[in-house]
């Protein structure tokens, strides 16, 4: 099937309020850089972005194509060309351009690295996880230049098996999108926890559907300056009883970036006992920088508990003040303060390679923004 | 030491400090009493150099530099240390990790070396346990979850690790129980030296019964009403301010 040539063909919403503060028209950008021919391409340097002490399949890809690098990458199986049902117009065009689809198996510890060298990228990720069992995958999009990198990710949780994913997008420039489909039966529990940077324009759409006692967080820290745009549009659905969910969110913003986060938190009738979270603080480093946050509910039970928090502030100038009577210097005492609020999202990552790596990406994110 | 002259200095448009001058020498500790909302946080504050804290008038200086033209975090390395009244909150930096950036970050400024991560630890630890805080109040994010007590306590663990020439401690008797207030007192007669001098802001009398001060200092609305030695704080405890004043 020809790749799209026209950001018109994408078939993206024009008025929907779910995409109203998304700025993707950088993907033109993209979609008009010719096919690059990668035959003479230099193999990809993964070692910066490599996570210490992980010892499952490494996964790297070029531009969507998957790049063979030796052995056989564990229980993961790549194969080309398959179609996913639709789901909005992301995921659609994932599952239609996509050169593989990347199926991960329960037991290991996963490792993706995206490279992106210039046009359009599509993968196309399932994650089926069968009751019992654990998937752990972390996904690392790096790159830049004149890219757009799509990624559709299905998450099929049976009962009591984990998914946990871990995005780390640090793609320079470009535009970075994705969209996560997810079910979870009962006791099933799917967590994510991404840290954006970089990349000139994100989206970031999920929509989780939730058995009885199912868990879901999905969780992350935007780091955006200059005029980078980040959209992140959720929705979690409470079907079944007793399920629990949280979204906590850490934007830092300066210059004159925007980074706008949308939840919706639904709870079909029936589902009694549910617990859902939202909690999203935003620091601004700037005035001319944008925040929006917008939580939504739709509730149809009447025990549940549903609490969401959406704060936007300036660093703390008693902390400020605290630290320079101690003699740290303003800059300084800005940085400790700024990794602080971020890390708080990092909290929750209980391997602690991948929390410092983590730490790590938002301290270089940081860097840049200032 | 600290030479304080004929300062004035205003909160917004408003001022608070009117034309208080005080000298306090080498290895000195004095006093400043005073009632409540007559200028003691904000004379802290200003020595200090906390931003919307206007001097307006007369000078300050330590160790014959001028304080007001330096920055908060310069007067720190100048030797400068304020234990606050109300000691903030900062979740996500730890304790630890807090005080030995502010360590190094004097030190740096000041040409030194930075300490190694087994001296500062080594240090820390006997500190914590010199002033009843545990290891696991020293990881925890900087006075979060900490009672009054303990975050007195702490400010008191900062000034013994960063071991300033001159200690303003406002208020770090309140809200101390009677054994916290001894385990405090005993930090600062530990620490007492020729070459260092302290300046306790306090409201009541308690604390210079276990730390015997060279002189005290009654402030009243921005101005020293009155000077004395030791036995000042008896009569202020018997006559009130208002019979005090001169
Ligand atoms: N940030 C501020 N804004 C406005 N007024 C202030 C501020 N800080 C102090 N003041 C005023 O200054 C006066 C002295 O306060 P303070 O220095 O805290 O007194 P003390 O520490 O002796 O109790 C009080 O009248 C108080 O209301
Ligand atoms: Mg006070």
């Amino acid at each position: 099937m020809s790749l799209p040539v026209r950001l018109e063909e994408l078939g993206f919403p024009k008025r929907h309020e779910d995409w109203r503060w998304s700025d993707l028209s950088a993907i033109q950008a993209a979609l008009d850089a010719s096919p690059r021919d990668a035959a003479n391409d230099p193999a990809p340097d993964a070692s910066p972005y490599l996570i210490p002490d992980h010892d499952g399949p490494l996964l790297i890809f070029v531009d969507g194509r998957f790049i063979d690098q030796g052995p056989t990458p564990g229980h993961v199986t790549t194969e080309a060309e398959a179609h996913a049902p639709e789901r909005g117009p992301l995921g659609a065009l994932a599952a239609r351009h996509s050169a593989v689809r990347v199926t991960a198996q329960p037991g290991e510890r996963v490792h993706l690295i995206h490279f992106a060298r210039g046009g359009q990228a599509h993968l196309d990720l399932h994650y089926d996880c069968p009751a019992g069992e654990a998937i752990r995958v972390v996904e690392t999009y790096v790159g830049g230049g004149d890219c757009w990198t799509n990624v559709a990710v299905t998450a099929n949780v049976g009962m009591r098996g984990k998914v946990r994913r871990a995005v780390r997008v640090l793609q320079q420039g470009g535009v970075w999108t994705e969209s996560v489909t997810g079910a979870l039966e009962t006791a099933a529990h799917y967590g994510s926890i991404s840290m954006i940077a970089n990349a000139a324009s994100v989206r970031s759409e999920y929509a989780l559907t939730l058995g009885d006692e199912a868990d879901a967080h999905v969780d992350g820290t935007m780091v955006a300056g200059g005029k980078q745009v980040f959209d992140i549009v959720g929705r979690i659905r409470h079907e079944g009883v007793g399920g629990t969910s949280g979204q906590t969110w850490r934007t830092v913003a300066g210059d004159r970036a925007q980074a706008s986060f949308a939840g919706r938190i639904e709870v079909a009738r029936g589902a009694q006992q549910t617990d859902a979270n939202e909690d999203v603080k935003a620091l601004l480093l700037d005035r001319t920088a944008t925040v929006n946050a917008k939580p939504e509910l739709e509730i149809f039970a009447d025990d549940v508990k549903c609490a969401h928090g959406a704060t936007v502030g300036e660093l703390d100038k008693n902390a400020l003040f605290y630290l320079a009577s101690r003699g740290i210097p303003s800059s300084e005492a800005r940085n400790l303060l700024t990794e602080a609020f971020v890390a708080d999202a990092f909290e929750a990552v209980e391997n602690a390679e991948l929390r410092d790596v983590l730490g790590a990406d938002a301290r270089a994110a940081l860097g840049r923004v200032k | 030491m600290l030479a304080i002259n004929n300062l004035h200095a205003s909160v917004g448009d408003k001022p608070i400090i009117k034309g208080l001058s005080l000298d306090l020498p080498d290895g000195e500790v004095h006093a400043i009493m005073g009632p409540n909302g007559s200028g003691k946080s904000t004379l802290s504050y200003v020595l200090a150099g906390r931003a919307g804290y206007e001097v307006t008038d007369g000078t300050a200086t330590l160790d014959g530099r001028d304080l007001f033209t330096m920055d908060p975090h310069e007067r720190a390395a100048a030797g400068l240390f304020l234990g606050l009244q109300y000691p903030v909150e900062i979740p996500g930096v730890s304790n630890l990790n807090f005080l030995r950036t502010a360590l190094n970050a004097q030190r740096t400024s000041r040409g030194e070396d930075t300490v190694s991560a087994g001296d500062f630890m080594r240090t820390a630890r006997e500190e914590a346990e010199a002033f009843d805080l545990s290891m696991d109040h020293m990881k925890r994010g900087v006075n979060v979850g900490f009672s009054g007590g303990e975050k007195k306590r702490n400010e008191m663990v900062q000034m013994a690790l960063l071991q300033p020439k001159l200690a303003l401690l406002d208020e770090t008797d309140s809200g101390l129980d009677i054994d916290a207030l001894r385990v405090v007192a005993n930090g600062i007669n530990r620490m007492r030296d020729p070459r260092r001098s302290f300046l306790l802001i306090t409201h009541y009398q308690r604390l210079l019964d276990y730390v015997k001060p060279d002189r005290i200092h009654v402030l009243q609305d921005g101005r020293i009403t009155r000077s004395g030695g030791p036995e000042l704080a008896a009569e202020l405890e018997r006559e009130g301010y208002v019979g005090i004043a001169a």
